[in-house]
């Protein structure tokens, strides 16, 4: 495929006929689509020929934090990076089904990909702030929407250092460079950056796989003291950290055709106590992945 | 074994040392050569002050240094803008196409045009198709046909080498793909991209063939040329050189070699203040990006 077809072409339409609706529902529970702040429906996605996810039901209820585990190549990145549409930079990809935030399809025609990202953040495997000031990393997103006084400004970057639980230890270098922090001071810069702009949602790719232990369990504490007031969303390597943080999990695997596929999703301690898909508990208990 | 390894290790060591200390000596030997055969003329107030003059003796080089610096400064205006937007082109919007193939070639083989055959092609579309004469703003054009491919590269490498992270990081906070290009990717490639102009603009004082045609006066003209117009004739310094070397007259000109060592060893004192100058300069504004 040439660029000027995956250009030329939305992204969201498939040229590839949907299958049927699966004749049994999906493991998709009643009671999560009710309170889902953003729910996927029928959501698949292909990297040129190759179809990478099949067929994904999967509901997020508002304000929880949803881990999404199993092992590599099972499409749990790109069902992540496709709520915010960070994979339409790839050439040759391409998703199906719907995306649905509140109900606005983000996979739709009509969605305002820059304005979506507003009301989406996004964490990143690693820390990845501007080689900027720290005050400039987080007021980024606030001056891409245009102009505000100085005090209100300082006011909300501060607010949202504060609740990554950054600003006692940055507040006396604001304007340093942002590139002299720590991996784990980086990387909750980050967050303060996400949360400075008011996400409704924020999706977490791995966000401590760079970090050493004590960084990852700060991260952790402020994924539960964030809970309620944002909708989390966290791809996952490892499982205790799913179990220890999430509310709701969901285990993809590679099925037929090498396409990843959601095999079974719901309360995480069901989920890790009482799995009702035997693949899903020989994952957990270690017999493979 | 081990000592036979350690004897051949020792000898490619010895070998290396012994080609850098030629290398060095080479360099040296011809500075020095240079500054002592130019040593006279550079001491001479007169040489910085006077006016060239192919016809009789006491030539200076005030108005060439003046106009070096002019060229310089006015084929970077057009250099940096149309580089920098030909690399950010390149390495942010342009795929993977065979239109993309065709144009990275048809700079690349820019890049390898002798650069006699670019003043040629200066002479002829912006002296002769315009009907005007050599000029400053004739040689700076031709100058940029010489530098624009490496300022495209460059441009190019140092977007590349940033780390994807920076991209999806501002993309991510809803900034457009030109938002993240100005904000974040370009204050990011800074100090690559002053080092790449700095480079561009050293080989500018030594190119002489693409300005012969397009913008010397052959120092026949005995005004001194500090005007300030685009339009007016000057010689650089390496197109002086080149001229007094080959046309003087010797029975008029008898210190036409001597002058010509001066110029020689002016343009390399030059070249080497402008490119600590310069390097000073880009490690100034990298400190003050990190601590702003």
């Amino acid at each position: 495929m040439t660029i000027a077809d995956s250009r030329t072409r939305p992204l969201a339409l498939s040229p590839v006929p949907l299958p049927s609706p699966a004749p049994e529902p999906g493991p998709t529970d009643l009671a999560a689509a009710a309170e889902a702040k953003l729910s996927m429906r029928g959501f698949h996605a292909w990297y040129g020929d190759h179809l990478a996810v099949r067929n994904v039901d999967l509901d997020f209820v508002a304000g929880d934090i949803t881990a999404i585990i199993g092992p590599s190549g099972c499409g749990k990145s790109t069902v992540l990076r496709s709520i915010n549409r960070m994979n339409d930079m790839i050439d040759g990809f391409r998703a199906g089904g719907s995306i649905v935030l509140d109900g606005d399809d983000l996979l739709g025609p009509q969605c305002d990909v820059i304005a979506m990202r507003r009301r989406v953040g996004m964490l990143f495997q690693r820390p990845n702030p501007f080689p900027t000031s720290i005050f400039d990393n987080v007021a980024y997103g606030l001056r891409l929407a245009g102009r505000l006084p100085k005090p209100r400004l300082t006011e909300i970057v501060e607010n949202a250092l504060d609740r990554a639980a950054l600003l006692d230890e940055v507040k006396d270098r604001m304007h340093k460079s942002a590139l002299g922090l720590s991996g784990g001071q980086q990387q909750r810069l980050c967050l303060a950056r996400a949360l400075a702009v008011d996400p409704q949602v924020i999706l977490m790719d791995e966000p401590c796989s760079a970090l050493d232990p004590i960084a990852t369990l700060r991260i952790e504490d402020l994924m539960r003291e964030l809970r309620g007031s944002v909708t989390q969303i966290i791809v996952t390597h490892n499982m205790q950290q799913a179990a220890r943080v999430s509310d709701r999990t969901a285990f993809m695997l590679m099925g037929e055709g090498r396409a990843g596929e959601l095999v079974e999703v719901g309360p995480t301690i069901e989920v890790f106590r009482n799995p009702r898909d035997r693949r899903t508990e020989d994952y957990i208990t270690g017999r493979f992945g | 074994m081990t000592r036979r390894l350690r004897i051949q290790d020792r000898i490619a060591i010895g070998a290396l040392r012994g080609m850098v200390v030629v290398l060095l000596a080479l360099l040296v030997w011809m500075v020095v050569f240079l500054l002592v055969q130019g040593w006279s003329e550079l001491t001479r107030l007169a040489f910085y002050s006077s006016p060239p003059n192919i016809a009789g003796p006491g030539s200076g080089v005030g108005p060439q240094l003046f106009n070096t610096v002019y060229v310089l400064v006015l084929s970077m205006l057009f250099t940096v803008p149309l580089g920098l937007a030909g690399g950010i082109y390149f390495a942010e919007y342009a795929g993977t196409g065979r239109f993309t193939n065709l144009l990275r070639r048809a700079s690349e083989t820019l890049a390898t045009l002798p650069s006699i055959v670019v003043g040629l092609f200066g002479y002829a579309l912006f002296v002769q198709a315009t009907h005007s004469h050599p000029s400053r703003l004739a040689a700076a054009l031709s100058l940029t046909v010489i530098n624009l491919p490496y300022m495209v590269r460059v441009s190019e490498d140092a977007l590349r080498a940033l780390p994807e992270g920076l991209r999806e990081g501002s993309l991510a906070l809803g900034a457009t793909r030109s938002q993240t290009i100005a904000r974040v990717l370009l204050p990011a490639a800074m100090p690559a991209l002053i080092t790449g102009v700095i480079l561009a603009a050293g080989r500018v004082f030594g190119e002489a063939a693409a300005i012969l045609f397009t913008g010397s006066n052959f120092a026949l003209t005995a005004h001194s040329n500090y005007s300030l117009s685009p339009l007016d004739s000057g010689d650089t310094l390496a197109v002086d050189l080149y001229v007094f070397r080959t046309q003087a007259e010797p029975s008029a000109v008898p210190d036409a070699r001597q002058y010509a060592d001066g110029v020689a060893a002016l343009l390399i004192v030059v070249v080497l203040l402008f490119n600590v100058g310069a390097r000073a300069l880009g490690r100034v504004a990298v400190r003050r990006g990190r601590h702003k």
